[in-house]
């Protein structure tokens, strides 16, 4: 299971944290398994606690950050992209 | 009276007096943080000159380290984000400037706002002001503490599950959730979207109304954000409450400690002989509020965090490829719980399981919703203690998440209905502070913080030393 939530999540887990992550993960899928208990057959699901409609702004040009600003974090740039090695085969 | 220990209130209006000035307040203040001992900020702003007017003129803040500050590092507690500098100003930080208010520094915290003691902190856990050996409570740990030591006069920190109620009993200071779209959500880091929630830390009511008044509100950056007027609260609050009913959630608060409980059941007879009337209430699925939660919070979180990727900004690893860069910048970017809860996410939302974990938590959140709306009806506040136990000594739930977890068995219920709720210092019990919770009707703050003042007036919680 671990391998296949790994890849799902992108994250690889170092070989050391791998074994005590799983049992982790195992516990708390276990423990939360109570839930199973209540019918909640016909319940609607709640998304957010209070779900008004959502407002359109008008549709009118606004500037936000600059290109400056969007790039002063990053590793790596080239012109007006970030820079990063090509995807390859895993 | 020294500076560190006026109210927020107070040094505005001594600034305008003239009887202090702007600069000798951050002095005061940044003197005392950066002496302190208890790792309770990551970055201390520089005093800056300039023309400040308004209605926090003058009051140095304290920033949980995952609310954007324009030019200043904002760090998360994680190591993924250890060097990123905010672009912009959140929208409670443009606010709070726009009224005067100044900015000391960034507090520590969990990584991510993930964990209720402060040790997932990349940058080191902070200590409890009242006994270094124990634990300042999570996730805005680092904000309670600068309090609770008069390190700054206010501060601000995020509320998903408890993590500003929680550390504000631990350090023994007044701590703010209101509902759920009160504040914006603009320039806040999103741990888990529909839970998180920005909230305030003081050591009086009045300061925390005064900030609300000036934090809250409609922004159109954040579509959640609520167009509900805001009231003057700390005009308000200086008028007399009233009489309130409060409901006790016996199922609840039953596997509390049991001097919480005692030093509880004290605080429920003042209440009475202030006049109030406590009546026992039943919320039939309260074992389930903690699983429910947790399900939902790791699922958006998993989601939310697949931002970080070392492509645009953050700690990048190096590797061969695209996808070797950002397993690896993942894998040594962030600690072990960001992981599990992220594992736990990504478990629950991948195809054949998102119903049966899900799917379900949201149909239970909203069986949760209406259980605690229908109590709301017949009382006019939820009262609890604030979590199950006093603050712990460092390392004795790190390993264990679900005991860490249970930390938050009584704040959780209010950020799955969006309920505004808050901490008040009861005391201490073996030189150890804890806190009660009162928890109100959504968009009704000006009533729970009416009767949070009057309790801190009259009830003997007042924190004036």
């Amino acid at each position: 299971m671990i391998e296949k939530l790994e890849k799902l999540a992108s994250l690889r887990l170092e070989e050391a944290e791998r074994k005590k992550i799983l049992k982790d993960v195992e516990e708390i899928l276990h423990w939360v398994e109570v839930l199973k208990e209540i019918d909640t057959e016909g319940v609607p699901p709640t998304t957010h606690p209070f779900l008004s409609s959502l407002p359109l702004r008008e549709d009118k040009p606004e500037t936000s950050l600059s290109d400056d600003e969007v790039f002063k974090n990053a590793k790596g740039k080239s012109g007006r992209f970030f820079k990063i090695r090509r995807p390859g085969w895993r | 009276m020294e500076i560190v220990n006026l109210f927020g209130w107070e040094i505005k209006e001594k600034i305008e007096r003239g009887e202090v000035s702007e600069k000798e307040v951050f002095e005061a203040f940044y003197e005392r943080a950066s002496a302190s001992s208890l790792n309770s900020f990551i970055t201390l702003a520089e005093w800056k000159e300039e023309k400040r007017e308004g209605k926090l003129r003058g009051i140095p803040f304290g920033i949980k380290d995952n609310i954007l500050v324009r030019g200043m590092k904002n760090t998360c507690g994680s190591k993924i984000l250890h060097d990123f500098i905010a672009p912009y100003d959140a929208t409670c930080i443009e606010r709070l400037k726009k009224e005067g208010g100044v900015i000391l520094g960034k507090t520590n915290m969990d990584e991510f706002a993930m964990g209720s003691s402060n040790e997932y902190s990349a940058f080191g856990p902070v200590k409890n002001p009242f006994d270094p050996e124990r634990v300042p409570g999570g996730s805005s740990g680092g904000s309670a503490a600068a309090v609770a030591n008069l390190e700054v006069s206010i501060a601000l920190g995020s509320d998903t599950g408890g993590s500003v109620r929680q550390p504000a009993a631990f350090c023994g200071v007044f701590g703010l959730k209101p509902t759920y779209g009160r504040i914006s959500r603009y320039g806040l880091v999103a741990f888990a979207s529909s839970l998180d929630q920005i909230g305030i830390i003081a050591r009086t009511v009045k300061d925390i109304a005064l900030t609300l008044e000036v934090i809250a509100g409609y922004d159109p950056m954040d579509s959640t954000s609520s167009p509900e007027g805001v009231p003057p609260y700390s005009k308000i609050i200086e008028e007399p409450c009233g009489y309130r009913t409060l409901g006790v959630p016996e199922e609840l608060i039953s596997g509390c400690d049991e001097e919480i409980l005692n030093a509880f059941q004290r605080t429920l007879e003042i209440l009475q002989r202030l006049g109030h009337k406590i009546v026992r209430i039943n919320l039939p699925h309260a074992k389930y509020y903690l699983p429910t939660y947790e399900i939902i919070a790791m699922a958006e979180a998993s989601s939310n965090l697949a931002r970080y990727d070392g492509v645009r900004y953050g700690l990048r690893v190096e590797g061969e490829s695209a996808e070797e860069i950002i397993e690896k910048t993942r894998m040594r970017g962030f600690g072990p719980e960001v992981k599990r809860r992220i594992m736990v996410g990504t478990y629950v939302l991948s195809k054949g399981y998102r119903e049966e974990y899900y799917g379900k938590a949201q149909r239970v959140r909203t069986i949760i919703k209406e259980e605690l709306e229908e109590s709301l009806r017949e009382v006019d506040f939820i009262i609890t203690p604030t979590a199950p136990f006093l603050p712990f000594k460092l390392g004795e739930r790190k390993e264990d998440p679900i005991k860490m977890y249970l930390s938050d068995v009584f704040t959780v219920f209010a950020n799955l209905a969006g309920l505004p709720a808050i901490s008040i210092p009861g005391g201490r019990i073996n030189g150890l502070p804890w806190g009660f919770q009162v928890t109100g009707r959504a968009w009704d703050e000006e009533t729970l913080l009416s009767f949070a003042y009057h309790l801190e007036r009259e009830g003997g919680w007042s924190l004036r030393q």
